[in-house]
């Protein structure tokens, strides 16, 4: 198979990259575990990441878990099988069910990032 | 009647997909919105956010809870490039 074959149709672009979002995600993670490191050293060396090469870098990283995110729980309704009463769940609605879950979950962690923060 | 080979459950294969599949689902559950704020909106300055000051930072990062959840993120993101 040729190196390029990925190239050739948008579908398969669009794969490629699906299974590349996870190095940007890991690299932004090795951030903020340098963050919680940096915690570590005491108040007179904490300095938070800030830079504006950063916050370029973390809304490339958005944009590459969003991608992550959408086509991942889009999925969840085709692995998920759930049955209720001897009948399958609409694929629909396992989807809708982590969409929902992920917009709870979002809220909840946005709420504690910034509620304690000053 | 020949009984054959039996065939016995990959086991290992549950495990290490089962692995894989939640490293997905918590990426996709907890990374974005750690990004969107944590990365994009404290240092913009648009909302107050915990690990702009040392004291706030240490003190959540102190609690038992957020300990687990933070093993939990990170250890699940990592999971998924498996």
């Amino acid at each position: 198979m040729p190196a390029g074959w990925w190239t050739r149709k948008r579908h398969y672009f669009l794969y490629v990259v699906r299974e590349f979002t996870a190095l940007p995600l890991a690299l932004w993670l090795l951030w903020l575990l340098v963050e919680i490191k940096r915690a570590g050293d005491g108040p007179a060396r904490y300095s938070p990441h800030g830079s504006t090469a950063f916050v370029v870098f973390s809304v490339i990283v958005l944009l590459f878990a969003l991608y992550h995110s959408v086509t991942f729980l889009s999925l969840t309704g085709v692995i998920i099988r759930v049955k209720l009463f001897d009948r399958p769940l609409p694929s629909g609605l396992i989807s809708l069910a982590m969409f929902v879950l992920w917009a709870v979950a979002s809220v909840v962690i946005g709420f504690v990032l910034i509620w304690f923060g000053r | 009647m020949s009984t054959g080979a039996r065939q016995r459950p990959a086991l290992m294969h549950l495990y290490w997909w089962f692995l894989f599949s939640q490293g997905g689902v918590i990426a996709a559950l907890l990374i974005p919105v750690h990004v969107l704020i944590q990365g994009i909106l404290g240092p913009l300055g648009v909302v107050r956010v915990v690990d702009r000051h040392y004291d706030t930072w240490v003190q959540v990062l102190g609690n038992p809870i957020v300990k687990l959840y933070l093993l939990v993120l990170i250890a699940g993101g990592r999971m998924a490039m498996m």
